[in-house]
């Protein structure tokens, strides 16, 4: 229960958000406080540099790229509150009584392949994968190693030799990974 | 006429005599120190009024869900947290134990996923920003400002609210601010009065006692509760005073136990009268913005005034801007560096009877001390902690820490490594190329060009 924000949250938003993302009622209106105390301007919207004024955000080596993941599914460059609630609800727990279409784990792998995959084209090509590694390691690796690197994992992860990570490739090369764990955050009641 | 006459004549007798006694009683009691005790009974009966509002509100939550389980319900009403956090969270200095065992892998696609999820978690709850608003409150307490429509549940919780809405705003408003103004013209005056009088222990010890009765009266301008502990370990004129910060009326709180020299930010307007005022009777240190980054300058007038015994200890917040009192953040180094003793004091307030914190780039002085004047009552408690001195071979940067420590400890507030200044300014990129170093660190890479030179060499 936050302060004046849940004036603006009616009843039946909380009913169908709940029906899109499996979050309890009490879940939503939290999120909804956070998101109006990012949302400065009190717009009823989050721009990016919303996202980016929290310092630990800012910080991640990754920072960009997760914001971005905000923005593919908005036309205007600023997000609202079904959209936020939207993606964080890739991260809920895995619960085998409440199925939900967006927190499986193919989704979560999906949310991941799009860090990648910057052009939407299904595909990692070597240049996208070589700007994950440029983001993660800055000016600490030379880029002929980093090239190096890179080939290394789409040779390793290739299947079909088109030289570029498809979805079903990425899926099998993280088979072993406990993304369920990875890419869950506990969302307390 | 005679309408007006009878008019002055009931102004006359009504109006001017109970201001009168106001002011008296305001003055003698301040100056003796001694209080009528009647804000300490007054907030034990609000404390009384809220946990009866706040039980009348669980019970109706409880109603509105249909969940029978009430016990739970406080339970999550009294954590604030919307998500556990993991190990790993980003901080501007790495931990230590994310240095050890570094154990190198070859890089692998899954390894960007746990900074997504780190990102993620520090998109739905971080350290910092909820630092720079008002706290959460667990219960309502009847203030407009901090509710859902909590007014609209029961018929008594509206009761209770318009009863206080007209207590706040007809009743205690404009005493409050009469007696701001009494407290306000009594230290101009009294400050002017002061500085014609030649330097002296005399016009040390009339000025001490003119800044505490002062600032008595203007603590109750906002209806001030201050507890203080450890009386004992009071900053004395060898050293200098450190404080967590929160709002201007740190200064007041502090004031009204103890004699202070201020340093800060030179300000117009409401508090640059009181800034004159104060620097008309002894020495205070004023600086601008500008001129506060030289750093020596500021070393070197501290030091000047902390070897002064005629001086009165001087007060500093080395978090350099106000934090909402749920955190402590980073204290900058350049107090820490004089040399000297500091003495540490925790200041936290109790939220449920007004908000101290100022956010300064929401609202302005002026509208700040409406909001003051028209919640409850500042309650707070003030904890004066043993005196501190660097250690042999301790760097400034790790004894401010230390102070810092111990001020949270106390104050029971969160000890962030943070800079306040996140408050205005974006974190530095040193930060995240810490981060990057730690990864590249952790991958092992090898060293295909160097083979190639060498073939190509030989």
């Amino acid at each position: 229960m936050g302060n004046k924000s849940s004036l603006m949250l009616q009843e039946q938003d909380i009913r169908d958000i709940q029906a899109e993302t499996g979050f309890l009622p009490s879940q939503i209106e939290r999120l909804y406080s956070r998101f109006t105390s990012l949302d400065k301007g009190d717009s009823g919207t989050l721009s990016r540099e919303d996202f980016l004024r929290i310092p630990e955000l800012a910080i991640n080596p990754l920072g960009d790229r997760i914001v971005h993941a905000f923005f593919k599914e908005s036309e205007d460059d600023h997000v609202n509150f079904r959209q936020f609630v939207r993606v964080l609800a890739h991260f809920r727990p895995i619960k085998k009584a409440q199925d939900n279409k967006l927190n499986a784990r193919e989704e979560k792998l999906r949310f991941a392949f799009k860090m990648y995959d910057l052009d939407d084209d299904e595909r990692i090509s070597r240049e996208e994968l070589l700007a994950v590694l440029h983001m993660m390691v800055g000016e600490n690796i030379s880029d002929d190693q980093l090239n190096s690197i890179a080939e290394r994992t789409i040779l390793e992860a290739d299947r079909d030799g088109d030289q570029m990570i498809s979805f079903e490739e990425f899926c099998s090369a993280l088979e072993r990974t406990d993304v369920e764990q990875k890419m869950s955050i506990k969302f307390l009641k | 006429m005679a309408v007006v006459d009878a008019l002055a004549t009931v102004a006359l007798t009504v109006v001017i005599p109970p201001f009168l006694i106001v002011l008296v009683t305001v003055l003698v009691l301040a100056s003796l120190g001694k209080s009528l005790g009647l804000r300490q009974k007054y907030v034990q009966f609000l404390l009384k009024v809220f946990e009866f509002g706040r039980q009348r509100l669980s019970k109706n939550y409880g109603k509105a869900s249909g969940d029978e389980q009430e016990e739970e319900e406080e339970e999550d009403q009294v954590s604030r947290e919307v998500i556990c956090r993991d190990k790993l969270v980003l901080r501007p200095t790495l931990d230590k134990d994310n240095n050890e065992g570094l154990d190198t892998h070859e890089f692998e696609l899954g390894d960007c996923l746990d900074y997504i999820r780190t990102g993620m978690e520090a998109i739905v709850d971080d350290e910092v920003t909820k630092r720079f608003s008002a706290e959460e409150l667990t219960s309502w307490n009847f203030l407009t400002r901090t509710n859902c429509q909590y007014e609209f549940i029961s018929v008594r919780l509206t009761i209770f609210w318009v009863v206080g809405f007209i207590l706040r705003y007809f009743l205690l408003l404009p005493l409050r601010i009469i007696i701001l103004l009494i407290g306000t013209m009594h230290m101009v005056t009294s400050t002017l009065l002061i500085g014609l009088l030649p330097d002296g222990p005399v016009k040390r010890k009339l000025c001490r006692f003119i800044f505490i009765t002062s600032f008595r009266i203007i603590s109750r301008a906002f209806s001030g509760v201050i507890t203080y502990h450890n009386k004992h370990n009071m900053p004395r004129s060898d050293g200098i005073c450190v404080a967590n910060h929160t709002t201007p009326v740190d200064c007041v709180v502090l004031a009204c136990d103890n004699g202070y020299s201020y340093v800060g930010q030179r300000h117009g307007g409401f508090l640059g009268i009181f800034q004159r005022a104060l620097s008309r009777a002894s020495a205070h240190i004023w600086f601008e913005r500008s001129e506060s980054k030289d750093r020596f300058a500021v070393a070197r007038r501290l030091r000047e005034h902390v070897e002064d015994p005629e001086k009165l200890p001087i007060l500093i917040f080395p978090e350099g801007t106000c934090i909402n009192n749920t955190s402590v953040m980073q204290f900058k180094k350049g107090t820490f560096e004089v040399g000297g003793i500091i003495y540490p004091v925790a200041i936290k307030y109790d939220p449920r009877f007004g908000d101290a914190f100022w956010n300064s780039s929401k609202e302005s002085m002026l509208s700040y001390i409406y909001m003051m004047m028209t919640s409850w009552a500042i309650v707070c408690d003030v904890w004066y902690l043993p005196p501190m001195t660097r250690r042999e071979g301790e760097s400034s940067i790790d004894f401010a820490n230390r102070v810092k420590a111990e001020i949270a400890r106390q104050g029971g507030l969160v000890d962030l490594v943070w800079d306040g200044g996140l408050k205005r300014s974006a974190p530095k990129i040193e930060w995240k190329q810490q981060y990057q170093q730690e990864f590249s660190r952790r991958l092992k890479v090898q060293n295909v060009n160097a083979e190639k030179k060498e073939e190509k060499t030989e």
